[in-house]
């Protein structure tokens, strides 16, 4: 043995042996029946035949990056000649466009939309604007236009985004239309209809869960920009914030994430036009989403700051700007007090500002409404009206009407009214705080806040002088 | 004695490995067609359009087809309508190609150029706000034109005659001056400048050129903002504003600064341009301006 391995000769044949015999048996062995690139093209005329299977083409339900983003649909009808026509309920472009594109292997399987259309809105940058260091930046929705082909579930196809693995998702139906210029066009147009049902509330936007037991209620606010919701409410020891993206679908919305609570996940949610209500139903509970006079909630602290700010004087300026929380209705109302003025002096009228002092002591016309009228030629008319002492009850403010103040006051009561109604509800007014003054033309560092009377369904939103 | 045997065992060791190798050839098979798909793409006018005006005279290809790996991926970027890329691939023909080639030879632009084109249509916003990149030059080899659907191929825009000097990326004179400039990098790579340029007025050359305006930048002797970034942009700055104006409207724009020592730095910067050209390509930088000029007017 010794001599064995002192013998060069020997231990070269021991060695080469080893080298050599392990390479013996498992050259035919074979996981797979085709060769990679047998596969590959296998993989690649698969998904090329499903997508030109659907001679009218697929609606593809497209969320781009669900923790800051929404979703869209886009109609598009795959040619064998490498074209794709398109359509999307993005924005109110709903022009049908042909573009190209190509099924190949990248990452792994991939549909590349390789020239613009409908889908690559959701990476065009413009799409979404933030200013980011004093300068508006293109952000967009985050999308792309490369897709990994992910399953084919009964002809239903999944892509998934390689930057957004986690977030994103696409996913193919096919349409089953007859003629696909006709009904997808006619398709977006049913989408872009659930806009106004969501996007635009006059005053407060509620996400409600029941679940048998217990009714919860969020504020939700959503942002159609980014297609994107936010809601927060209370728990007993936190704030909640759930967050979620939307689509449109033909019969109401789709949610990604989807709502989780209770145990139960929902995801799909049909308008009711009875109720006027987006409603989710899993398991007997409901989750659902609907405009209001009256938010979620009343946060304690924001009454805490009214008892504060009240007594130094809310100002409503028209000069200083519009904010959206004003609302449609409250402007009417103006207008039609400015109307009954211009009928009963003439000329024409406008209320330039109001301010409401609001004390909670004294009921010696401490709380007071001073309305400034200004006629056409700039000539300015000052009234008071006066309230007894605010009282906050039940998360509201109520204010008692006591009578007009001198001057011109109870000449122009009568014309008044809508005004001091709308601030003395027997219901109370809600009180809102919503951090410093901002308008679509200033910036200011006073206080500011909304009252809201939820029987008329009027908000004013103004700065506090304190 | 031991010489013989170990020099033995050494033979019979070579014979036994030699006689496996070659056992392992037996039953190799004989070759065969390729198993990866190697049929043409398929291709539409507008690819065989470009196929002979640049791949064929120029061997430069247009890539205006979504690849996901041509640009940044960590930019949300996304490729161009269709209908845009033939107008610009035709002024890229017109105003860059031919009056190189007719100065510098009919194979100046195929012996020094990037070998591809990539189109995006939209803006390439930059992180921190304030710029976005309009062209990249790599290596030489390619160069990346940005936001190209929203051009007005009609339009000739001039940064200095306009209060928002960003509009000019909306006319045709922003995509021709990134060509300028990005092509003025490859031909540096090939050539270098002389290095004096860099001294000229290095005292102002600064990583925060975006809180400069144009106007401020050439008080201080650089034609641009960007200029002042370092002496390499400075460089191709001035030939991209150079080419993308007249004579006249050059002389304006310099007859403008109110610094005389700026203008006296700018002069002796594009004297050193004209001479790189003359000495380095044999080309008359002043002809190629009227060339470009002329060809950008018949847009």
């Amino acid at each position: 043995m010794k001599f064995i391995l002192k013998n060069s000769f020997f231990k070269l044949l021991f060695l080469s042996f080893f080298l050599l015999s392990s390479c013996s048996d498992d050259d035919n062995q074979s996981v797979f029946d085709q060769t990679p690139s047998e596969r590959v093209a296998e993989r690649i005329t698969e998904l090329q035949n499903l997508l030109l299977s659907q001679p009218n083409g697929y609606k593809a339900v497209y969320f781009t990056k669900n923790d800051e983003r929404g979703g869209f649909t886009t109609y598009m009808q795959f040619n064998a000649d490498g074209t794709v026509r398109q359509t999307s309920d993005f924005d109110d472009d709903s022009t049908l466009q042909n573009s190209s594109y190509e099924v190949r292997l990248g990452t792994t399987t991939e549909l590349v939309f390789t020239t613009r259309n409908h889908i690559t809105k959701g990476t065009d940058p413009t799409a979404v604007t933030e200013v980011i260091n004093g300068f508006p930046t293109g952000l967009g929705f985050f999308g792309t236009s490369v897709f990994q082909y992910f399953s084919n579930d009964n002809g239903v196809i999944t892509f998934r985004d390689v930057r957004n693995s986690d977030t994103a998702l696409m996913v193919l139906y096919p349409t089953n239309f007859t003629d696909f210029d006709t009904e997808s066009i006619a398709a977006v147009n049913t989408l872009r209809a659930q806009i106004p049902r969501i996007a635009e509330p006059d005053l407060y936007q509620v996400l409600e869960i029941e679940n048998g037991e217990e009714t919860i209620k969020y504020d939700f606010i959503y942002d159609e920009a980014r297609r994107f919701s936010n809601s927060s409410g209370f728990s007993e020891t936190e704030i909640i914030n759930i967050t979620f993206g939307i689509a449109y679908t033909e019969d109401g919305i789709t949610i990604s994430p989807a709502l989780e609570s209770g145990g139960e996940s929902y995801s799909d949610f049909t308008y009711d036009e009875a109720t006027e209500r987006f409603i989710s139903t899993v398991n007997g509970t409901n989750a659902s989403i609907y405009y209001s006079n009256s938010p979620a909630f009343v946060n304690p602290n924001d009454l805490v700051d009214l008892e504060i700010l009240g007594p130094t004087g809310f100002l409503y300026r028209r000069s200083l700007g519009d904010n959206a929380l004003t609302s449609g209705t409250h402007d009417e109302m103006l207008a039609g007090i400015e109307a009954n003025i211009g009928l009963a002096f003439g000329s024409t009228w406008q209320v330039s500002q109001y301010q409401l002092s609001i004390d909670f002591e004294s009921d010696d016309c401490d709380t007071f409404l001073f309305v400034q009228i200004v006629r056409a030629d700039g000539a300015a008319f000052n009234l008071f009206y006066c309230f007894l002492k605010g009282e906050i009850n039940n998360e509201r403010l109520f204010l008692t009407y006591n009578g007009p103040g001198g001057g011109a006051s109870g000449q122009v009561e009568s014309i008044m009214m809508p005004l001091i109604d709308f601030l003395s509800t027997p219901s109370g007014l809600i009180f809102t705080r919503n951090g410093s003054f901002t308008s679509n033309l200033f910036n200011f560092s006073n206080p500011a806040g909304t009252f809201t009377n939820s029987d008329s369904g009027i908000r004013v939103y103004g700065l506090f002088f304190g | 004695m031991k010489n013989t045997y170990y020099k033995l065992s050494g033979i019979i060791f070579l014979l036994v490995i030699s006689a496996y190798l070659l056992a392992a050839c037996e039953n190799e098979p004989a070759l065969e067609e390729s198993q990866i798909d190697t049929s043409a793409p398929i291709l539409n006018e507008l690819d065989i359009w470009l196929r002979q005006n640049f791949i064929d005279p120029y061997n430069i290809e247009i890539q205006y087809k979504w690849d996901i790996n041509d640009t940044d991926v960590d930019r949300f970027l996304h490729p161009p309508f269709e209908s845009n890329v033939k107008p610009l691939a035709e002024i890229l023909k017109s105003v860059w190609i031919e009056p190189h080639n007719k100065l510098g030879g009919e194979d100046f632009i195929k012996t020094i150029a990037p070998r591809e084109f990539i189109f995006s249509g939209g803006f390439n916003f930059n992180p921190g706000g304030n710029t976005i990149t309009l062209g990249i030059a790599e290596q030489g080899a390619r160069i990346t034109l940005f936001n190209i659907d929203l051009l007005d191929f009609d339009n000739i825009l001039y940064e200095e005659d306009i209060p928002n000097d960003f509009d000019v990326q909306f006319a045709v004179t922003g995509p021709l001056q990134t060509i300028h400039h990005e092509y003025a990098h490859i031909l540096n790579q090939i050539e270098p400048y002389d290095p004096i340029f860099d001294l000229v007025n290095p005292a102002n050359y600064t990583s925060s050129w975006a809180d400069r305006s144009n106007e401020e930048a050439r008080e201080l002797g650089y034609i641009s903002a960007y200029a002042s970034s370092q002496p390499s942009e400075d460089f191709v700055e001035m030939i991209a504003y150079m080419l993308v104006r007249s004579s006249a409207k050059w002389d304006e724009l310099v007859d403008s600064i109110s610094n005389e020592q700026a203008r006296q730095i700018i002069r002796f910067k594009e004297q050193l341009i004209v001479e790189y050209y003359q000495e380095k390509f044999n080309i008359n930088f002043y002809e190629l301006r009227e060339l470009t000029y002329e060809a950008l007017l018949e847009i």
